[in-house]
């Protein structure tokens, strides 16, 4: 399979809903579950699924993701057949320019795909959380000679018209597609997972860059170009947790999904056959004090516990001092929890101090995310 | 670093821990649920600048390998850096020549692709902190030839059992002499030296010709006040040398106090260790822990107290975990009780059982058990 196909991630967005947390960094480089970032779950989806040539293309605030990504190493992605880089828009000799949208971030490497001859690419988002193997999709593409599958879960039908939503026929080929429709007439969700072959996503590529009219966006004028040029379209259905965090409200949410009873599939999502891999820091093994009460949280290595933390995603290098109560929270790498502050039902950024007594959202019922740059 | 130096960790003169170090070298041992005792001279190294580095093994070499995998964990430029194991095939199973100075010898091609000018000399059971780019720069500056860094401790009668008292006159060290629980106070070697290359490669010939079966040590006190004088550096801060299974159960306790804890785990000095994707430690709602250090992938359901649990561990609904310490994949049942003991890995402790040890004595409980 190696020798056929080759991943694109898109990294590149900026996540404006994240707020602070997307200052100065990319989306998928924002901290998850204690120990992840984003990013680690489309890049170990492809090494769980034996795809070692992976593209990540970035463009907004990339220093950091970059640097993560770096030779695929902590995904095992920098074995002797592998290939992991990072795709950043370039000088050529028309000149500079950004991607304009997630088509064009494609066609504007082309060249690098032309080089790994793939039959066919798989296009991932860098800001999705789900843990599968692309195997079976693949399968069923080559089954059904399809030029396009679109991997899909079946939504809520009230919250269907926040997604682009695809209609099938009884045989799961795809005869429309419509994004965020005001009256969706089906709940199967596009997951932004797309498996081409790539002679005619080229093609198709290639078309768009000259529509002067066009975003560039596989979802508005890709798919939409290839329903109508009479393309096998298929559907491929998903089933089992999937998360696009894309406020700090969702990625809270996803964050406390990781507690026990809380969702069925919860650590098993990280820590299942498909295992998520992620960076292992040099930290010491987490320290839970001797006036300490730790109850149902996941805590990272590096951490040290002197206080009191209930239903909270901890990271490393974490102080929550004595005295201090924080529950409903998640506390990125490097937040200090000063002695007596009190936090609820927040994100606290990475590097966040919380003084001495402060408290945080104590009657809030909406989940803030704190900063050092919030009001004192 | 400035000097070119090659680092030596020799694993023959350690200790044993008791069972712990049954079927295992005490280097490859788990220490505080995330490391193996040589990771601390390995991050010595490293931290250093050392890069080129050959392990002396004596035996056990099975895990050696485990725990340093490709050992880039240690390496600071994976072309230019090299840890190389170094192993006596022929004398594995002769334990009197089985020395780490036939070692050495028989695998002195490893110096051959060197050009190290001085070579630095560790142990794996004493656990300290150690930065040796100034004591090489003091070593060269004065043009000494041989350095031993020692400590000045104040339980000889208790600790550094196996090690030499040094007796000093000014900065060099006069005699060593065999630890007989006499005094308390005492300078004790660390075992740890810094030598000239060309130095260090005559005196090995030289003891050949009087001694049989000589250890590296042997033949750097042997001619002490003959060829050189051997200069002694003091080592200031935490150290502790670990000889017994008591030693182990007894130094992994003292650093659940905070005080201990900050001086192993320092802020600038990073311990590097062979990681394994572990997920973060889950409590449940039921988990109840104090004063104790947890590793990832723990799984936490029951009651742990004064305790270091390693990676993968479970404790599960009514179980209780005081004054222990559980190494790594072990299951501690529902309603299983353990108090003051040792506890190998991959165990499933089922059935309720209790397994209770004193104090003084904990309790160890074998690799694999089933109950």
């Amino acid at each position: 399979m190696n020798n056929q196909i080759v991943a694109m991630i898109l990294a590149g967005g900026k996540g404006t809903r994240l707020e602070a947390l997307t200052r100065k960094i990319a989306k998928p480089a924002v901290s998850y579950g204690g120990k992840y970032r984003i990013i680690d779950f489309p890049l170990s989806n492809c090494a769980n699924s034996g795809i070692d040539r992976v593209g990540v293309l970035t463009q907004y605030e990339s220093v950091v993701l970059d640097s993560y990504i770096g030779n695929g190493e902590k995904w095992g992605l920098n074995g002797v057949r592998s290939l992991t880089t990072t795709l950043h828009p370039r000088q050529t000799e028309e000149g500079l320019s950004w991607y304009k949208g997630t088509a064009d971030a494609i066609f504007r490497n082309l060249d690098f795909l032309d080089s790994l001859k793939p039959k066919y690419v798989l296009i991932l988002s860098g800001d999705h959380i789900y843990q599968t193997s692309y195997k079976k999709m693949l399968e069923q593409h080559i089954a059904r000679s399809s030029d396009c599958t679109i991997s899909v879960i079946e939504v809520d039908p009230k919250e269907a018209s926040r997604f682009g939503i695809l209609v099938t026929d009884e045989s799961g080929s795809i005869v429309e597609f419509q994004e965020k429709p005001r009256n969706p007439i089906s709940n199967l969700a596009s997951m932004g997972v797309y498996i081409f072959t790539y002679k005619v996503l080229r093609n198709a590529l290639v078309r768009d860059a000259r529509k002067a009219d066009s975003s560039h966006d596989f979802g508005k004028d890709i798919i939409p170009m290839m329903l109508k040029g009479r393309k096998k379209l298929h559907a491929y259905v998903f089933d089992g947790y999937w998360k696009d965090v894309g406020t700090i409200a969702s990625l809270h949410e996803a964050n406390m999904e990781l507690l026990l009873n809380k969702h069925p599939d919860t650590v098993s999502v990280i820590k299942g056959k498909n295992a998520i891999y992620s960076e292992d820091t040099h930290s010491h093994p987490q320290y839970i004090g001797k006036k300490a009460k730790v109850k149902n949280s996941l805590i990272n290595q590096g951490a040290i516990i002197l206080g009191e933390v209930e239903r909270c995603v901890i990271s490393n290098e974490v102080v929550v001092a004595e005295g201090a109560i924080v529950k409903n929270s998640v506390l990125m790498p490097g937040v200090k929890i000063r002695a007596n502050a009190k936090v609820d039902n927040a994100i606290v950024a990475p590097e966040t101090t919380i003084s001495q007594g402060e408290e945080i959202n104590l009657d809030g019922e909406e989940v803030i995310l704190v900063t050092n740059r919030r009001k004192r | 670093m400035a000097h070119k130096v090659f680092g030596i960790l020799n694993l023959h003169s350690a200790p044993e821990l008791g069972p712990l170090t049954k079927s295992r070298s005490i280097g490859a041992a788990s220490f505080m649920g995330r490391y193996a005792f040589m990771d601390f001279p390995l991050s010595n190294f490293s931290n250093s600048g050392i890069d080129e580095v050959g392990i002396l093994v004596k035996n056990h070499l099975r895990s050696v390998l485990k725990h340093l995998g490709s050992m880039q964990s240690f390496t600071l430029n994976t072309k230019i850096g090299r840890h190389t194991i170094m192993f006596n095939e022929s004398a594995h199973n002769k334990e009197m020549k089985n020395t780490d100075l036939n070692n050495l010898l028989k695998n002195d091609w490893v110096f051959f692709e060197s050009k190290a000018d001085y070579i630095v000399i560790q142990p794996t059971h004493v656990v300290c902190k150690i930065d040796f780019v100034p004591l090489i720069n003091e070593h060269v500056r004065r043009g000494e030839k041989v350095s031993l860094i020692y400590a000045k401790v104040n339980n000889a009668t208790k600790t550094f059992l196996t090690h030499d008292l040094v007796f000093l006159k000014e900065d060099y060290v006069r005699t060593f002499k065999k630890n007989q629980k006499e005094q308390k106070e005492a300078f004790v070697s660390l075992e740890t030296y810094i030598i000239n290359r060309d130095l260090f490669f005559e005196i090995l010939e030289e003891i050949q010709k009087v001694k049989t079966n000589a250890t590296i040590e042997d033949a750097i006190k042997r001619f002490n006040g003959k060829l050189y004088k051997i200069h002694a550096i003091a080592h200031i801060g935490y150290v502790r040398s670990f000889a017994s299974l008591e030693d182990y159960y007894n130094f992994s306790q003292e650093i659940l106090d905070y005080r201990y804890a900050h001086q192993v785990f320092l802020k600038d000095w990073p311990l590097y260790t062979l990681t394994r994707d572990t997920t973060p430690a889950l409590y449940s709602s039921k988990a109840h822990v104090r004063n104790s250090f947890i590793a990832n992938g723990a799984y936490i359901e029951g009651r742990v107290e004064n305790s270091v649990i390693a990676r993968n561990v479970q404790v599960l609904k009514g179980a209780v975990v005081k004054n222990s310490i559980i190494l790594s994949d072990t299951i501690v049942g529902e309603n299983t009780s353990i108090n003051y003991a040792v506890v190998d890995k991959y165990c499933r402790l089922f059935n309720s059982v209790k397994i209770e040890g004193e104090q003084k004595a904990p309790t160890y409980v074998e690799q694999g058990k089933k109950t």
